[in-house]
């Protein structure tokens, strides 16, 4: 079965007015998704063998359980939540970033990132569904084109340190105006 | 790239000739997946209900969340086997009729559940969780649904949650002395 989800993407002018708004279905999960799935299947804190992926900078890591899949990030955080980025390479499962992700911040080039917030719609006829959503501002002093969005997740790695890893990613192509923002939302459904 | 959950089963006759088998997508992940994944990824709990229809609500970010490997002879959590055949609803916590542990009449003896480590190619990333039993009942069993029952824990106490059941298309017997193995895979795929 397929899990069935979109990715919504509303960009708004500095006066909050909506200046397009799409959908897309989700197509994203990346290999980083399937092992950290894996790792909390076997509840291992050493999985034998060993369950190994790129983190966010591309380093080979061993999972283990725990905090995987977290991306609850806070305003201004960007090691995890909602990324989103300027390069338009088609999607690879194997890819673990973004190609180009936007650093936070207010200069050339930056965004600012808002928290990435969570909605549980619950069931609706056959469907179950919850939404990933993050507000991220641009007032870097010109307009900023979006290409690529994702989710970057906080995960355990053995010892129990924190890493990051990317485990969505999706292309929107979006121009961002100076003083205006970008609201990217994940709806994750399952569908019986 | 989508996630997809597909699953085979498999029917061995008392000298462990298979004498059928069974692949298909399976359409049935349950709202409790939902929940105790948006538990993990907000690390906020959720109300779940567990396999007996009690809520819960169980520790989010926690090492336990999602477990689906279970021992020998044990049945509150791995791959399940059952009897009924009702529709899936999105909202079941459990199998209709799951099938017991033993040898009894209508029991299965339970191998361990176990998945395998994820396997990687250009297009897909996959894993199995697979679960074999043995019916030593002394009769024909007939399976019509199958599941899986994961642990989540609350307060240091391991609850128990459907989070996938499939009815089959068709029932599958397994004869007295024969097993079933039961294969969930779990893929990303491009």
């Amino acid at each position: 079965m397929k899990i069935n989800g979109f990715t919504t993407v509303i960009v708004r002018d500095r006066d909050g007015k909506v200046l397009s708004r799409k959908r897309l279905p989700l197509r994203s999960f990346l290999r980083a998704y399937n092992h950290l799935l894996c790792v909390q299947t076997r509840f291992e804190t050493t999985p034998s063998p060993a369950i190994r992926t790129n983190d966010t900078g591309g380093t080979l890591r061993s999972l283990s359980p725990g905090s995987d899949w977290r991306c609850n990030a806070g305003v201004g955080t960007t090691l995890y939540g909602i990324r989103v980025g300027t390069d338009n390479t088609a999607v690879d499962i194997a890819q673990y970033a973004l190609i180009a992700a936007i650093a936070e911040g207010a200069g050339g080039g930056q965004m600012n990132h808002l928290v990435t917030s969570f909605n549980f719609i619950g069931v609706v006829g056959g469907q179950c569904s919850f939404e990933i959503e993050r507000v991220i501002e641009n007032n870097s002093g010109g307009a900023i084109g979006v290409e690529e969005v994702g989710i970057y997740s906080r995960a355990n790695t053995v010892g129990d340190t924190n890493r990051y890893f990317c485990i969505a990613r999706d292309l929107h192509s979006e121009a961002v105006p100076d003083e205006g923002s970008i609201t990217v939302t994940y709806t994750i459904r399952v569908v019986a | 790239m989508s996630e997809l959950l597909e699953y085979e089963v498999i029917i061995t006759d008392k000298d462990g000739k298979v004498i059928q088998r069974v692949k298909g997508p399976a359409r049935s992940y349950l709202k409790a997946y939902n929940q105790l994944r948006l538990g993990q990824m907000s690390n906020v709990v959720q109300t779940v209900k567990d396999t007996g229809g009690t809520n819960r609500t169980p520790t989010a970010g926690d090492t336990y969340l999602l477990g689906m490997e279970s021992a020998e002879d044990v049945v509150t959590h791995g791959i399940r086997y059952g009897t009924g055949d009702t529709a899936v609803d999105i909202s079941d916590y459990a199998l209709e009729a799951p099938i017991g542990q033993g040898a009894g009449a209508g029991q299965l003896d339970h191998y361990i559940c176990q998945a395998g480590s994820p396997t990687v190619s250009a297009t897909e990333s996959a894993f199995e969780l697979k679960r074999g039993a043995v019916n030593g009942s002394g009769d024909t069993i007939i399976v019509k649904e199958i599941g899986v029952y994961a642990i989540a824990r609350q307060a240091a106490v391991l609850y128990y949650f459907c989070i996938v059941r499939d009815v089959l298309g068709a029932p599958v017997t397994i004869p007295d002395g024969g097993g079933i193995t039961v294969i969930y895979t779990f893929k990303a795929v491009e």
